[in-house]
Formats: structure tokens, sequence, C-alpha cells
């Protein structure tokens, strides 16, 4: 909750009884946790809300139809823009659990043409216990589905770690998994490290501040674009704001 | 199908009595205590007795059965260790009934083929698998049935009649019904006459005599208040007495385990 300090206050202000978890790692793998829990308690009595496209089939369904808003925001910025989907058309998304990048995606999955790139976190740069669970992951399943999961030779659910709390999940949307194994989906991680870059890359240049989990999208973006020809043209989704990460990158990045 | 399951029950059926069915994580508070304690509850008169198979993602226990298990994992228990305590109980025990329980990662991890002719060479008669529901576990359930181990299925108090007829197609010998919606280890939230109605309308349902037992919020203080039933399943009160014991030294978890399981049997 520390690390989520403002979400926690917005979420509390608009009158939410946030929980804390205690469990295990203390991160998203056990928050997805106590929040089945809770469900499985009071399914009587509540609805249950995943804000990432993981668990059962009808919450990935949910979450997934939910966040398709932001693939047609694009598609009608792009017309607008270039009065058309442009021919060659990659977008670039971070993929924690999986909610916004899938949004986006969503407009763009039928339209073949379009290159769907997702951008998972690496983690601290050589250490190989990022939460890049498309990139290093095998089947297994995880809060009731199956998808690539980061885990040890016995099946336990790895440790991951993240700069990025929202992309520090083991695992991820099995929409995702099958976009990768279908081939429609190519996977890229990026470290902390060059996500730090990206930000104060992409604060300069636009006066944007993005929260750590597009600033993955941003580094990956800014890694492939010198590969591609002038008339490429690629799309991000800013999914949040920096404010959140104020005080890790305060001390990331020595701006106290 | 014939195990060790069908076979004590229908002693069971015979002398009349119901049964307590003790539940411990395989591994804890370590490999050879928990040994031990299962082979307590055998010599105290257990005669199905459930063993825990660890994974670190437990999304149907509460916090004693979680606590345990990440206490297992953390002495190493893992699958394999979980498969040599049942290989050193079976040295001493033939005729009792061992279920295994986890969570199907560690099954898809290990081969399913793989595991379940591990859960045979060591002596396992049936498995619960926490995660792995009905209708998503007729394929699992089909090469359990193929090997002869039985796969036990679970039902909730929000399961329809009619879907417990389909899941009957697919239950062995035995049947769990989950007392309340949570998860184990709280309270029990409905009372002993509800859950023995709703009992009775599985028993209907599941035809060819399986048995039926309830677990979820079983402890000591509730047992008596449930009549003629085929058997209880008691777990996290198990896994706190361990829990309590583990400061206390050499074999006092075993020791305090046995006393509780006897307490158990007296209540019934």
């Amino acid at each position: 909750m520390e690390r989520q300090k403002i979400q926690v206050f917005r979420m509390r202000s608009l009158g939410a009884e946030v929980i804390p978890c205690h469990q295990g790692s203390k991160t998203l793998v056990e928050a997805v946790s106590s929040c089945i829990r809770y469900y499985t308690a009071n399914c009587d009595r509540v609805h249950m809300c995943v804000g990432s496209c993981v668990s059962s089939t009808i919450w990935v369904k949910i979450c997934a139809w939910a966040q398709s808003i932001i693939g047609k925001e694009m598609e009608e910025q792009m017309i607008d823009m270039f009065g058309k989907i442009p021919e060659k058309l990659s977008i670039v998304c971070a993929i924690g659990g999986g909610s916004s990048s899938y949004g986006t995606y969503s407009s763009f999955i039928d339209k073949d043409h379009v290159k769907l790139i997702g951008v998972e976190a690496g983690g601290p740069e050589g250490k190989k216990n990022g939460a890049d669970s498309l990139s290093r992951g095998t089947i297994g399943i995880l809060h009731g589905s199956k998808s690539l999961l980061l885990q040890d030779r016995n099946g336990m659910v790895s440790n991951t770690t993240s700069i990025s709390a929202g992309l520090d999940y083991p695992s991820n949307s099995p929409l995702h998994s099958h976009l990768k194994d279908l081939g429609r989906l190519s996977v890229m991680s990026v470290s902390d490290e060059e996500v730090l870059e990206s930000f104060k890359l992409v604060s300069r240049l636009t006066g944007l501040q993005p929260s750590l989990e597009p600033c993955h999208s941003f580094a990956a973006t800014a890694k492939l674009a010198p590969r591609l020809s002038k008339d490429s043209v690629i799309a991000t989704n800013c999914c949040g704001n920096a404010l959140k990460d104020m005080d890790i990158l305060a001390e990331r990045l020595k701006l106290d | 199908m014939q195990t060790r399951i069908k076979k004590n029950f229908d002693i069971l059926s015979k002398l009349e009595e119901s049964t307590v069915i003790p539940f411990v994580s395989g591994g804890d508070p370590d490999v050879k205590q928990s040994t031990e304690i299962l082979k307590s509850f055998a010599k105290n008169g257990a005669r199905i007795i459930e063993c825990g198979f660890n994974w670190n993602a437990p999304v149907s226990d509460g916090d004693p059965i979680q606590n345990s298990s990440y206490r297992a994992l953390k002495n190493g228990a893992y699958i394999e260790k979980v498969f040599e305590i049942i290989k050193e109980f079976r040295k001493d025990y033939k005729e009792q009934a061992i279920i295994l329980m986890g969570y199907y990662n560690v099954c898809l991890k290990f081969g399913e083929n793989n595991f379940l002719k591990e859960c045979k060479n060591v002596g396992v008669d049936g498995l619960i698998i926490s995660d792995l529901p009905f209708p998503e576990n007729i394929p699992f359930v089909i090469k359990c049935r193929n090997i002869g181990i039985s796969f036990v299925q679970l039902i909730a108090p929000t399961t329809s009649n009619e879907r417990i007829a389909k899941i009957n197609e697919y239950a062995d010998e035995m049947v769990y019904y989950i007392s309340m919606l949570g998860v184990t280890g709280s309270a029990l939230k409905n009372s002993p006459e509800d859950i023995q109605k709703k009992y009775l309308e599985i028993k209907k349902l599941c035809s060819g005599n399986k048995r039926t037992v309830i677990g979820f919020g079983i402890t000591q203080d509730v047992i008596k208040k449930f009549k003629n039933v085929d058997g209880l399943v008691v777990g996290s009160q198990i896994c706190k007495t361990i829990e309590k014991n583990i400061e206390n030294g050499q074999n006092s978890a075993v020791v305090e385990v046995s006393k509780l399981y006897k307490a158990l049997l007296n209540e019934l």
C-alpha cells in the first residue's frame, strides 16, 4: 500500500474501504488471491471486479470488455490524425496482468497488418527475476486461468520484482498467452533501469509525466523506432500518471 | 472403483459409525514430525486421512492452512517430499485411506500422468484438487479412474441440484461438501441443521452409495451437532495446534495433535 499511496488515497476519498494484505509476498499476486478469498466468502451478497485481465474466465472477459474503450478511442484518434488506420502500424503496450494492453489491442486484433507488441517488466538489470512471464514463463495455472506463468520446477509461483507495482504479477492474462501462442503478439522486456531513463526522456521531450507502467512501453518504443522505416507509425498508450510513483522516482533518480 | 476409501467407509457403515477425517500439510512442522502426525492419526483410529501437498498461492485456504503450507514449503516439502512422507507412512499402516489435497498447478508441473503414477506407487487413494472444478476436471477425473485413484468432487452451498446431478456422473466413492461460502479456517457460518439438510439432498442426488463428507468450519466445538453423517473433516484446528506447539520443541506438535485427534473422535 505504501507503493500505491496515492491510489489508496484516491480510492478512500471515493468512499472505498482499502484492506491491506499481509500474506506471502504482499504484492499483486497476494492481493488477487485475497480478493478471490473474499469473494468466495461473500459471493451471495457482493460482486467481484478485477482491474486486470486475470482470474477466471468471466472476470477476464469483464475487464477486457471494459478496457476495450482504450482501443476504440485510439482508433478514432488515428482516423482523425491520419484519415485511416496507418498501413505500417505498430502498437506497443506495457503488459502486467494485461488490462490496458488488451483494451488497446482489442480494436486491432483482427486487423492483420497491425503489429501488436507487448512490453514486460524485466526487473533489475541482469537479475532475471522480473515479471516478464510471457517471455520467460511456462504453462501454468494461477487464479483460475491457464497462461504463461513464472514458476520453479516444483510449480511454485516465483517471486517477481519490478520497479512498477502494477506490472509486478508473475503471470499474465490468458488472452495474451493465447495471442502470443498464435504468433499475433510479439513480446519484449525492458529493465527497471531502462524504464527510469525513458521516464527522463519522455518527461523532457513531451512534458508528460508517465507512470512507471507506460514508461515500459516508451522505453521499448525508443528501442524499436530507429529500426523502422520513416513511414511507420508507433502508437502507445500512456496508461497512468507519475504522481503515484513520485517517491520511487525521486529516490531512484535522486530528485529529492 | 474399490479403493481403501470405500473399504473404510463400508467398515464404518457396518459399525454404524461416523468418522473424523484429519488434515495435515505434508511437511508441517517438519518432514519427520509430519510423518509422525499421520501415523498418530492412524494409531488413534483414523480410517481416512487427508494430507496437503503444498503450494504458495492457496486461494481456497484461510490463514491456518496457508501458514501451515508456507511452513512446510520452508522445510522444502515440495511434492516429491510429500510422496516420501506417504511412502514412510505406508510402511506401518496399510489399511487407512490417504487422500492428497492441493492445487492443480503442482500436478500440471509434475506432469499429470507422472503425478498419478507416483500417487499410486506410494499408496495414495484419493485426490482433492481445490482449484480444478467440474466440468474442467473431467479429463483429469478420467485419468484418475483409469489408474484407480478416487477423484473427490467438491460441492458448495451454491451448487444447484441440477449441477450436483451432473457432478455425480464424475464423482467416485466420496464427495466433499463445503459447509459454507468461505475459505478453510473460517468459523462455521451456517447452522448444523441447514448443513445437514443440504447434506441429505446431496446424498439423495449422488446415487451409487457415495459417501459425503462435510468440511470447512468444522472444529471440536461443533462436531457434536452433526448426527449420522458419513464423515467430518477437521483441518485448520489441527494446523493451529501445530503452530502453537512449534516453539515447545521436541515432538510437542505430534503429542498435542495426537491428543486433539482423540478428543475430536470422542465428540462423535
